[in-house]
């Protein structure tokens, strides 16, 4: 968490912004040191944007949606429609993608929002299977099924065709902006009000606050983030998977966000990289084993390190006493009100004393 | 002159299945006025309340804040008023403490407070994303202030849920009094807590009452009511047996023979 009373400071933000976006840009270079390759880096900053946008609902609010492949797939889907059939012009086709988007999370939000816990995760599910379903049967014709999208369509930015370095820096652009948009809306009244619902949703309701439409708000936010994602995913490779409507998509996104640490931003961000770094790189060296040396090193995490990668970060810096951890900001610490209470108790003893 | 008291009930009915818990129930609140409501278990002191912020709705009767009629029954046509959510209740200026205080227990002291100012500022819903939220922000500053008036000196960074029991009661005061209520209601306020916290809270309400906030407070405790309370109604099996200062509630023989039991 945040503290609350530090001064917020522009320079500060921008000196941060400066590194974040230095290490973005600077992916496909130092990827390489670690064995990865240059086009992989695209491929995790689409999903690093992905799990930003998951963060700003799951982190925030705590309501764990199932079904955000639905909007990863039904964007790709309608970006690679627009770019097939209307224009290979990638800017008409993000709008088109992004509008769908927004109104499909309206339609779901006012549906599934109703319901929390595992309520709300169970009925995103069903939507997005539903939609999955859709998508391999009534929609067939022109998702392609089975097959899925395919195109020989080649897409353009503003006459720069998207292929290989221009692609990874349209999608950068995006995730520093992303990220630039998330952290305003987290240190913002909305963002603490987002934060309130997690913690208690009866007493926010009982300070006046209404929190179905902010619950509404998060929902569409992390919806636009995902639409932008699953866009830029098919302008990096014109090719729509029916797997990113699967459930599947929904649940690596999950697993992404818990590995790194909910509520933190960057660290869904990292999960991403992380999963994407596995699944390409130490695949190659460790081979089939992969999936269960993935699968073992989550289990540590969710049970040694429940707050993800961002904890283990915390942990650390507490170790080196950086910085206090908020674990050890106890009441008492600050020493004023223990004081205060030692004199209370004292001038209770000497009463008694004396009577 | 006389004023109009800002929360008044009227005829009020509440059934349960069979059971009667309130019938024809009428209050008046005051403006800045502490008033109680006392009674033994299943009284329907719970179900007034829980009435009076949009909980439940009643099967008879009106609630009128301010004046206005906002829960149950239109009294100029007899119609139905439209059931409102409990934010927007309280956004017509009122403030709730529950029973077991209600906070955020991962957010700073601070934020709890800000939380409330912050829904007194912009209302039930505002995309407000572009302010700093830091301790620059009046809403952070008032906070602050509120913080160190109900005697929580401590970091206002502290996580909530490290307080104790009555220090997490001062601070949902402090966050209800950031929502700038006309009437503030206590649900039984010092349940649970020692005699030194009860006593504790009993002065902080006496200092909050001298600001000029009307109170209402739902208590077990005689102790609390006859500290604090100016005026008192007596609830039993959802009627009211009696009504007027301490003093007179104390000598009214129905009260003793309903609430004390035996003792009569």
């Amino acid at each position: 968490m945040m503290p609350s009373t530090r001064t917020f400071t522009f320079g500060r933000e921008v000196m941060l912004m400066v590194v974040f976006g230095a290490l973005v840009l600077g992916m496909p270079q130092w990827l390489t040191w670690i064995g990865g390759y240059e086009a992989l880096a695209t491929k995790v900053l689409i999903w690093a944007l992905f799990a930003l946008g998951f963060d700003i609902l799951l982190g925030f609010t705590a309501y764990l949606s199932f079904g955000h492949a639905a909007f990863f797939g039904t964007s790709a889907y309608v970006t690679g429609l627009m770019l097939k059939h209307v224009s290979a012009s990638v800017i008409p086709a993000m709008l088109a993608a992004v509008t769908v988007n927004l109104a499909l999370a309206l339609l779901l939000g006012a549906l599934i929002l109703r319901r929390s816990g595992i309520y709300f995760s169970i009925l995103s599910l069903a939507f997005a299977e539903m939609l999955h379903a859709a998508g391999l049967s009534i929609f067939a014709k022109w998702t392609g099924g089975d097959n899925g999208l395919t195109m020989d369509t080649k897409p353009v930015l503003l006459g720069i065709p998207m292929e290989g370095r221009p692609v990874f820096f349209l999608c950068a652009v995006f995730v520093i902006l992303g990220f630039a948009v998330a952290r305003q809306i987290k240190r913002s009244p909305m963002g603490l009000m987002l934060q309130a619902i997690k913690e208690n949703p009866t007493r926010l309701e009982y300070s006046g606050v209404n929190v179905m439409a902010y619950k509404f708000a998060a929902y569409v936010i992390s919806a636009v983030y995902a639409g932008v994602a699953g866009s830029l995913m098919v302008i990096y490779e014109p090719y729509v998977a029916t797997k990113f409507l699967h459930w599947s998509t929904s649940g690596e996104l999950v697993v992404m966000s818990v590995i790194g640490g909910v509520n933190t931003l960057l660290g869904p961000m990292l999960g991403a990289g992380f999963m994407l770094y596995f699944e390409n790189v130490v695949q190659s060296v460790i081979g089939e084993q992969w999936k269960l040396v993935l699968g073992l090193i989550f289990v540590c995490i969710v049970i040694f390190l429940p707050g993800g990668f961002m904890d283990l970060w915390r942990r650390l810096r507490a170790l080196l006493g950086r910085a206090k951890s908020r674990r050890d900001n106890v009441p008492d610490a600050p020493g004023s009100i223990q004081e205060a209470r030692e004199a209370n108790y004292a001038a209770l003893a000497n009463m008694e004393e004396a009577s | 002159m006389t004023t109009i008291p800002f929360l008044e009930i009227q005829d009020v009915n509440k059934c349960f299945g069979g059971l009667q818990a309130l019938a024809n129930v009428n209050l008046q609140v005051e403006e800045g006025a502490i008033h109680a409501i006392i009674g033994p278990n299943g009284a329907g002191k719970s179900t007034l309340l829980n009435l009076i912020i949009g909980q439940l709705k009643p099967d008879k009767g009106t609630v009128y804040l301010g004046g206005r009629p906002v829960i149950g029954v239109n009294p100029y046509d007899g119609t139905r008023l439209r059931v409102r959510k409990p934010s927007e209740i309280m956004q017509l200026g009122l403030a709730r403490v529950f029973q077991t205080p209600q906070i955020f227990p991962a957010l700073s002291l601070a934020h709890n407070v800000a939380i409330s100012g912050l829904a007194n500022r912009d209302g039930r819903f505002s995309l407000k994303a572009l302010e700093n939220l830091d301790s620059n922000h009046p809403v952070m500053e008032e906070a602050l202030l509120l913080l160190s008036r109900m005697g929580l000196d401590m970091d206002p960074e502290t996580q909530a849920d490290h307080l104790s029991r009555g220090d997490k009661r001062r601070l949902e005061l402090a966050a209800c009094l950031a929502s700038h209520p006309r009437l503030l209601l206590l649900d039984e306020p010092t349940a649970g807590m020692s005699r030194h916290d009860t006593n504790m809270i009993i002065e902080l309400l006496r200092d909050i009452h001298a600001t000029g906030m009307t109170m209402l407070v739902i208590e077990h405790d005689m102790h609390v009511v006859f500290s604090l309370a100016e005026r008192i109604t007596v609830l039993a099996q959802g009627q009211t047996i009696s009504a007027g200062s301490p003093g007179e509630v104390r000598a009214d023989p129905k009260v003793k023979a309903v609430y004390l039991g035996g003792a009569a």
